[in-house]
């Protein structure tokens, strides 16, 4: 199908893609090490963060696109940097877009499974950390896996970061979801259609990507 | 001017000069002709939006239509004009049968009350952008020249763009106010069915497009400036000739006749929109 | 191996006590049964007694030391032979091959002999390469025992390691236990269960009830 949009799709597609990448990818490695630091604390703190974080998931991302509108903007905080409307605007705040679900969907988990392998380790008369963690991360490689692809649908679909940190800007800050936005605001309802058919298509590769790489990573986590 | 180095300048416009492909000819014939080592990057919004990122510094240069709120913020010293570069109508489009008889209305206040009294009575729709918008601001400054308030099952609020706020007009076969450019684009593209051109006022219809510069810190570097005057004496010349050959069924050219546009424009901005 | 279990008193919420002023004194290899009714204190007693759990009370001395004030350098040498058995087995995600030698990798060992060895003795051939999510509770709880038997510790602590087991792994396990005790190791095992057979071969009985010692009986 011929499509009316002024940049080529593939060129949208790819930014999206490292765009939300980054972000998401960002997000999960900073919630892995957040939920592993706090998984040694008591369950009543667990469950304190995990419910700070379940409400933190519920903000939409158009205030969160404002957030980071007000910290990067000329006369903002960290306007001196000149971040706004660049794609580094759009990964700052879909990291922050990520992050709660991210956390969310570990954090319980990691108590979980830490408490268990920690009493593995003393009952096999050891005491190493490193063992530990390399341990918990092997146990847990099949919800790590499933997490990534939350965080990262989570980015690669949302709207109000991209429009208003990024600023939809044509050839440069223009991701999927704005280029969805702005065709349907222009009327372009069939382009807007097959975009939003390749966004789902997207989504459902990564989903397919990530789960049977997660297959072969859960083999080579074997601790040899 | 090859070893300059590149001038990045954020630019936020109106949508309907962006969809319609105007903004773009413009900005790349200025660059061709200029030959400024200069690079736009253009943020599309509504006139309200765009005038609170020129205000913020957030984009340097905007383009907008929305006269009492491009006021405010001139008096508030935030902002300075470039240009004006183009006109237009707003038109009052409606339905074929047109039940609420504004075709035969001496003026836009007229046709305005008709719809008002038509709509009260469940006869007719009214779909409003309700986004700020210049196309909006026009329609509230109307609304308060009658002295209503327009609300109630018929009166429609889309807060969305003046394409999408056409096309459900059209879909639900109601009235709305459009401005000229977005109008013929879409009627070309046959994407309207039902609604047709039913009132033209060219005194309180003029729809008045305007470029302005920002007065925050980071937009009065040499180089910006620079730019942004050579900008303003480019829509004046070549500008207002591209206007006339590509856009002249959209666009009217402001030569030979600006100081009418100012005039419209003062008046304008000096009506008091009550909202 | 010798062990001083000195006045210990261990508490989970700093509240009740779970075990009261407990002494006792292993210094024979051979196998030792705890016993008594539910929540006598048997687990508790065995993870204070292979260190998984600090006595709020008292002194664990291993070898004639003091293992909770020893240095980390003494107490990651002196935990290296002590080896604690679950009652529900904790495996981890893997094949029984990888759950059973792990205890074996992570101490830097490797002896496959021993672990076919193990495997084929406990009948878990047939599954030997499946994922431990397809086993059922008796192959589960044979392979957590099985990733302790090939570590040879010094001092094998069992909580329940007869639930589940089908009698031929019992009588398989019994025997593999006293020949453990054999070689000079000490065996504990807490268990409802008392089979006969190991009460007449076993060193001595520790009887607890309400977290404190009923009775010692060393042969």
């Amino acid at each position: 199908m011929y499509l009316d949009l002024n940049e080529h799709i593939v060129n949208i597609v790819i930014r999206s893609l490292y765009v939300s990448g980054v972000a998401s990818l960002l997000a999960f490695i900073t919630a892995i090490v957040l939920c592993y630091y706090y998984s040694g604390r008591s369950r009543r703190s667990i469950d304190l963060i995990a419910s700070i974080f379940e409400a933190l998931v519920g903000v939409p991302t158009t205030i969160i696109g404002l957030l980071v509108y007000y910290l990067l903007y000329p006369n903002g905080p960290l306007g001196f940097m000149r971040l706004l409307y660049t794609p580094y605007a759009i990964i700052i705040g879909q990291f922050l877009v990520a992050l709660p679900i991210a956390v969310v969907s570990l954090i319980r988990q990691f108590y979980n499974v830490r408490k268990r392998i920690r009493e593995l380790i003393l009952s096999l008369g050891l005491q190493s950390s490193r063992v530990e963690i390399i341990l918990v991360l092997r146990e847990l490689t099949p919800i790590l896996a499933s997490t990534y692809l939350l965080a990262f649908s989570r980015c690669i679909g949302e709207l109000g970061v991209a429009m208003i940190a990024g600023g939809a800007i044509e050839g440069y800050t223009s991701v999927l979801t704005t280029t969805i936005a702005v065709q349907t605001s222009m009327g372009n309802f069939e382009e807007a259609l097959v975009l939003g058919l390749v966004l789902i298509s997207l989504t459902l590769l990564t989903a397919i990507l990530i789960k049977s790489l997660s297959k072969i990573l859960a083999g080579a986590f074997h601790y040899e | 001017m090859q070893s300059e180095k590149q001038v990045l300048i954020f630019i936020s416009t109106t949508t309907s000069l962006y969809q319609v492909g105007l903004l773009d000819d413009l900005l790349s014939d200025f660059k061709n002709s200029s030959r400024i080592n200069v690079e736009f990057k253009i943020l599309v919004k509504g006139s309200g939006e765009a005038l609170r990122l020129l205000v913020d510094g957030s984009s340097c240069i905007a383009f907008t239509h929305a006269p009492s709120l491009e006021k405010t913020y001139l008096e508030q010293g935030k902002i300075e004009r470039l240009t004006i570069f183009a006109h237009n109508e707003f038109i009052i489009v409606g339905p074929r049968d047109d039940p609420a008889n504004v075709s035969s209305a001496d003026n836009a206040i007229d046709a305005f009350k008709r719809i008002f009294n038509a709509g009260v009575s469940g006869k007719v729709l009214f779909v409003s952008r309700s986004d700020l918008s210049g196309t909006h601001v026009r329609e509230l400054m109307l609304w308060s020249l009658i002295g209503v308030k327009p609300h109630g099952n018929w009166y429609l609020r889309t807060g969305q763009g003046m394409t999408q706020t056409l096309l459900i007009a059209d879909n639900l076969n109601a009235y709305t106010l459009v401005d000229e450019g977005t109008w013929r684009t879409l009627r070309e593209q046959g994407k309207i069915r039902n609604l047709v051109e039913l009132k033209r006022d060219p005194r309180l219809l003029i729809n008045v497009y305007s470029v302005y510069l920002s007065k925050a810190p980071n937009c009065r570097e040499n180089s910006i400036l620079e730019v942004a005057y050579k900008l303003k004496e480019y829509l004046m010349t070549r500008g207002q000739e591209l206007l006339e050959i590509k856009y002249r069924d959209k666009f009217r050219s402001v030569k030979d006749k600006i100081e009418q546009v100012i005039e419209a424009w003062s008046t304008l901005s000096n009506i008091i929109v009550v909202e | 191996m010798k062990i001083l279990v000195d006045n210990v008193w261990y508490s989970y919420d700093g509240v009740t006590y779970a075990l009261r002023n407990i002494n006792i004194y292993l210094t024979e290899p051979g196998i030792y049964l705890i016993t008594g009714p539910n929540g006598a204190g048997k687990t508790t007693l065995l993870k204070v007694i292979s260190l998984l759990l600090k006595p709020t009370i008292g002194r664990i001395l291993i070898e004639g030391v003091d293992y909770w004030n020893s240095s980390s350098v003494e107490k990651t040498r002196l935990k290296s032979t002590i080896i604690f058995v679950h009652d529900k087995p904790l495996l981890v995600r893997g094949s029984v091959e990888y759950n059973v030698s792990l205890g074996l990798k992570l101490k830097g060992l490797s002896s496959n002999d021993i672990i076919d060895y193990y495997i084929k003795r406990y009948n878990l051939s047939d599954v030997r390469n499946k994922s431990i999510y397809k086993l059922s509770a008796g192959q589960l709880k044979a392979a957590s025992i099985i990733r302790a038997l090939v570590l040879r510790p010094k001092l094998l602590a069992l909580d329940e390691p007869f639930t589940f087991l089908d009698n031929t792994r019992v009588k398989l396990l019994i025997e593999d236990l006293l020949n453990l005790a054999d070689k000079g190791s000490i065996v504990i095992v807490a268990s409802h269960y008392i089979y006969r057979d190991l009460v007449e071969k076993c060193k001595g009985v520790i009887e607890l009830f309400m977290g404190e010692l009923l009775s010692l009986k060393i042969k």
